[in-house]
C-alpha cells in the first residue's frame, strides 16, 4: 500500500488527560477515508500533530515520507482545513488568500479561481468579520487548496455548512479522489460522510476500535455502518 | 525568507491596525511637540535639553506604538489562529519568527519617519513664531530624527519578539507597559547607574531626548549606537527565546 499519511504508536497526553493513546494507522493515496469518533475521542489532536502544529507525547506522524516540518513546499503537498479560528476578522476573504498565496509562493490568479470555485467572489471584498461560520468554512478550504495539494485533511467541514453545501462538498471530494488525490476528512457525526469515504477509521477514547472498507465492515446484510459505528464507540469502562 | 517577509508585510497591510496606529502616532507626536513648545517657557526650550524634548517626541511618541504594534501583531497570530495557515505553510517556526520581526521593525520604521516628520513641520514654526532659536547644531538635530526612526524601528523588532514569547496580547502588553512605565522607573531609583541598561535608558539614548528623561539626574547614559545595539540584543533575545520555546510548543 502506498501509504501518503503514517501514524505510528501516537500517543498524546495533556495533563492527565490521554488524548491519543498509541494510535497506528496509515492513510492510503488515492482515496477517502473517514477518520470517525465521538467528541473527545482524539480526532483533532491526531490530524493536529499529523500537520506538525501539535508536539507528540511520544510515537510519530509522517507525510509523505517525512515529518510535516520537514516537507519541503507543504501547501503543495497538503491542505488542512481545521476546526478552529484561523482568520483576521479586520481582513478581507480576498486579501486574506493574498497573504498565504504569497507565503506559499502560489501566483495571485490562484486566489480568484480559489473564490470562485468555493462561491465567494463576491463576498471576497468584505471583512471576515461579517462572514458566517459557512463562509468562514469556505474561506478555510480556499486556504487549504492555494497550493493545489495532493492531500487533503478536514477536520469536522461540515460544520455550519447547510445541506445544499454539504452535498457540494461530497461531490468535491469524490471528484478529487477520481483526480488520484486522497482525503481525510473527521466527522463525530458518521452519517455527513457515510455516503463518500471509501475507508473508515473509528476512534474511541483516543484508540482505533476499527479499521477497514466500509463494506467489509457492515459484513452482516442487516446492519449498517452506523450500528457499527454505534456499537465500537458506546461508552463502556475501560 | 523573502516570500515570508513579503506575506508579513502584507498581513500588516491588510488590517486597519497599522493606518489606525499611524495616524495616532502622527497625531499624537505633533500634539506633544506643540503643547511641549507652547506651554513652556522660552528659556526652557531655548536651552539643549528643552531643545531635545521637542524634537524628539516624534521618535518616542512613534517607538512606544510600534512597540504595542509588534505585540499586538505576533501575539494576535495565536488570538485570531492565523498562525494555523501561517505555519501550516511554512512549519519552520525560527523563520517565521524572523519574518515577523523583519516586517514589524519596517512598520516601525514607517511610523517613526511619519512622527518624525509630523514632529518637525509642527516644532519648528512654533518654535519660530515664539522667537525660540534651538540651541543645537544641526548635527545634533539630524540625529535626533534619525534616532528617533531607528528607535520606532527597533520597537517593532522588540514588540515582535515579545509577543511572539508570550502569544497573548493583553498579557503582553501589560507587562511591556508594568516593566516600562512601573519597573524601570522604581529599579532605576534603586540602582545606580541602572538607566545604561534599562529600555527606558536606552529609549532616551537612541531618540536622542533629553538625559533627565531616562530618570537618573545627570547624564550615566551609553552613546546611542551603543544603546541601539543593546536594544537589538534584548529583542533577538527574546526572538531567539520565543522560538526556542515555540518548538516544543503546542499551536
Ligand atoms: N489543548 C488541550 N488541552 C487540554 N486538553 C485537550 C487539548 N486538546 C484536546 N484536549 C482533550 O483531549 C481529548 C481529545 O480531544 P480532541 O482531539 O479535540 O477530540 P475530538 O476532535 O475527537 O473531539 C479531549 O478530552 C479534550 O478535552
Ligand atoms: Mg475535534
Amino acid at each position: 500500500m502506498d501509504a501518503v499519511i503514517e501514524v505510528d504508536s501516537l500517543t498524546k497526553r495533556f495533563g492527565r488527560t490521554v488524548a491519543v493513546d498509541g494510535l497506528s494507522f496509515a492513510v492510503p493515496r488515492g482515496s477517502i477515508v473517514g477518520f470517525l469518533g465521538p467528541n473527545g475521542s482524539g480526532k483533532t489532536t491526531t490530524l493536529r500533530t499529523v500537520l506538525g502544529l501539535t508536539v507528540p507525547t511520544a510515537g510519530r506522524a509522517m507525510v509523505e515520507g517525512r515529518p510535516y516540518a520537514a516537507l519541503p513546499e507543504p501547501a503543495r503537498v497538503i491542505g488542512a482545513v481545521l476546526d478552529a479560528a484561523q482568520f483576521h476578522p479586520g481582513r478581507t476573504g480576498r486579501d486574506h488568500l493574498r497573504v498565504f498565496a504569497k507565503a506559499a509562493g502560489v501566483s495571485r490568479s490562484r486566489v480568484d479561481v480559489l473564490l470562485r470555485l468555493v462561491g465567494l467572489d463576491e463576498a471576497a471584498g468584505r471583512r471576515v468579520r461579517g462572514y458566517s461560520l459557512g463562509m468562514r468554512q469556505r474561506l478555510s478550504l480556499a486556504t487549504a487548496l492555494l497550493g493545489d495539494p495532493r492531500i487533503l485533511i478536514l477536520d469536522e467541514p461540515a460544520n455550519g455548512l447547510d445541506p445544499q453545501g454539504i452535498r457540494w462538498l461530497r461531490d468535491f471530494l469524490r471528484d478529487r479522489r477520481d483526480e488520484g488525490r486522497t482525503v481525510l476528512v473527521s466527522s463525530h457525526v458518521l452519517s455527513e460522510v457515510a455516503q463518500v469515504v471509501d475507508e473508515v477509521l473509528v476512534l474511541h477514547r483516543g484508540r482505533l476500535v476499527a479499521q477497514g472498507r466500509v463494506e467489509e465492515l457492515t459484513a452482516h446484510p442487516r446492519q449498517t455502518l452506523e450500528d457499527v459505528f454505534l456499537d465500537l464507540t458506546r461508552e463502556t469502562s475501560r | 525568507m523573502s516570500r515570508l517577509i513579503a506575506a508579513e508585510l502584507l498581513k500588516l497591510r491588510t488590517t486597519r491596525v497599522v493606518p489606525g496606529l499611524l495616524v495616532a502616532s502622527v497625531a499624537l507626536s505633533v500634539l506633544m511637540a506643540a503643547l511641549i513648545v507652547l506651554l513652556s517657557s522660552t528659556s526652557d526650550i531655548g536651552g539643549g535639553t528643552g531643545g531635545r524634548l521637542v524634537l524628539s517626541s516624534g521618535g518616542i511618541v512613534a517607538g512606544i506604538l510600534a512597540l504595542l504594534l509588534g505585540i499586538v501583531t505576533t501575539a494576535g497570530e495565536y488570538r485570531h489562529g492565523t498562525i494555523l495557515p501561517t505555519l501550516l505553510t511554512n512549519p519552520d517556526r525560527l523563520r517565521v519568527t524572523v519574518a515577523q520581526i523583519v516586517a514589524n521593525t519596517l512598520a516601525g520604521a514607517v511610523l517613526g519617519l511619519a512622527s518624525v516628520v509630523g514632529t518637525a513641520a509642527v516644532s519648528f514654526p512654533l518654535l519660530a513664531s515664539r522667537d525660540v532659536a534651538v540651541a543645537l547644531s544641526a548635527a545634533q538635530v539630524t540625529g535626533i530624527f534619525v534616532g528617533g526612526v531607528c528607535f520606532a524601528a527597533l520597537s517593532g523588532t522588540l514588540g515582535a519578539a515579545f509577543g511572539g514569547l508570550i502569544r497573548n496580547q493583553v498579557v503582553a502588553v501589560s507587562a511591556a507597559l508594568l516593566v516600562l512605565f512601573v519597573v524601570e522607573p522604581l529599579v532605576t531609583s534603586l540602582v545606580d547607574g541602572y538607566q545604561r541598561y534599562s529600555l527606558t535608558g536606552l529609549r532616551v539614548a537612541i531618540s536622542g531626548g533629553a538625559a533627565e528623561s531616562a530618570g537618573a539626574a545627570s547624564g550615566g547614559l551609553p552613546p546611542a549606537w551603543l544603546a541601539a545595539l543593546l536594544w537589538t540584543g534584548y529583542a533577538l533575545a527574546l526572538a531567539v527565546a520565543a522560538a526556542a520555546v515555540g518548538r516544543r510548543r503546542d499551536i
